[in-house]
């Protein structure tokens, strides 16, 4: 490729300002000796300054405010989902220390504490699932209950 | 003179502090980055969707995603750059999934750009008022695929260097080169076709 047709294709950029230091510097050269590449630069450089001064869209007044309020918005649910699985695994875990501190007490009620220390790992685990079944089914009733309520408060 | 380290020349805080406060959920420096970013972030994004209402949707969505990445944010990288690079990857996949052929590259001609330089006029706009010229500017954009916009607008009214637009594009240094100039090629092919019809005589 010649050098003239080489210039030819970063007169664009050139004009745009984003060729490095040596090529400019090439353009520039060049552009002093050659006419047709002179006046095409000028064009180009003409393109770039209506691209600089195109008019501005200007951002609508309520969209600051607007956007500040549904980050906030968007922050504090995500505040409230974080508190509700706190929420749900502290429940979890009481939920679970009761089966467990309901099966001695009902044990130590019924056998006595012989039959708390005598008794099979096989059954405090059928104690623990039974109970964690229910407790399960619980919350499960529990969450449709708040879900509908949620509901109907969004609805209203 | 730690505080004087931690301000710019201009009296406000830095960048990094900024981003410190961001990253606690700070309402007032929420607001102020808001504010400080909202005609160019807005004006970023409706060039690149040319819908007003998206461009505010997005605008938003923009400022709740950089909320909840602030944790992921890197502070030696620029705040700018990032805020612009989150706008940028909201509005191409809206774009993608809504006008995926306003993603295309080519020209709408088909032709490459060269074709036709040997024929423009070069004093075609100077015959133009300077309001004409600027109306016809801005419609010779509206024309270009949304990709040709963005650079566009990040290097002429965002007066961004190439290394801050590949960062915002995520795309190499030398792809985001032949991009604008592609881009500029296309705007004035769009000039010469649409508003400009005697520039080819």
């Amino acid at each position: 490729m010649s050098e003239h047709a080489s210039i030819r294709e970063l007169l664009s950029l050139a004009a745009a300002g984003v060729l490095d230091p040596d090529e400019q510097r090439r353009v520039e050269q060049h552009a002093t000796v050659c006419d047709a590449c002179r006046r095409e630069l000028e064009l180009w450089q003409g393109y770039s300054r209506e691209l600089v001064r195109l008019p501005a869209p200007v951002a609508p007044k309520y969209l600051a405010d607007r956007t500040r309020a549904r980050v906030l918005e968007k922050r504090a649910a995500a505040a409230e989902r974080r508190w509700d699985d706190i929420v749900l695994a502290v429940l979890v875990l009481l939920c679970w220390t009761v089966s467990l501190v309901a099966w001695v007490v009902f044990r130590l009620f019924n056998g006595g504490m012989s039959s708390v220390v005598e008794s099979s790992f096989v059954t405090i685990l059928e104690w623990l699932g039974a109970s964690t079944l229910f407790a399960w089914l619980t919350a499960a009733v529990a969450a449709v209950m708040l879900g509908s309520r949620r509901g109907v408060r969004r609805i209203v | 003179m730690i505080l004087a380290a931690l301000m710019n020349s201009d009296g406000t805080l830095s960048a990094v502090d900024e981003a410190a406060r961001l990253r606690r959920g700070d309402p007032d420096a929420l607001a102020a980055a808001i504010t400080r970013y909202q005609h160019r972030l807005y004006r970023y994004l409706l060039r690149l969707v040319a819908d007003p209402a998206m461009a505010e949707d997005l605008f938003q969505q923009t400022w709740v995603r950089v909320m909840e990445s602030m944790r992921s944010y890197n502070p030696a990288r620029s705040f700018e750059a990032w805020l612009f690079s989150v706008a940028h990857n909201l509005a191409i996949d809206y774009l993608r999934k809504s006008r995926p052929e306003s993603l295309d590259e080519s020209l709408p001609s088909g032709q490459a750009r060269a074709d036709g330089l040997a024929q423009s006029a070069p004093d075609a706009l100077e015959c133009l008022l300077e309001w004409e010229r600027a109306e016809a500017v801005a419609a010779a954009l509206r024309h270009l695929p949304a990709i040709h916009r963005e650079v566009l607008t990040l290097r002429f009214e965002e007066d961004l260097k190439l290394e801050q637009m590949a960062e915002i594009v995520q795309i190499p240094l030398s792809t985001v080169k032949s991009r604008l100039r592609r881009a500029l090629d296309g705007l004035r092919d769009s000039l010469d076709r649409h508003s400009l019809p005697g520039a080819k005589q």
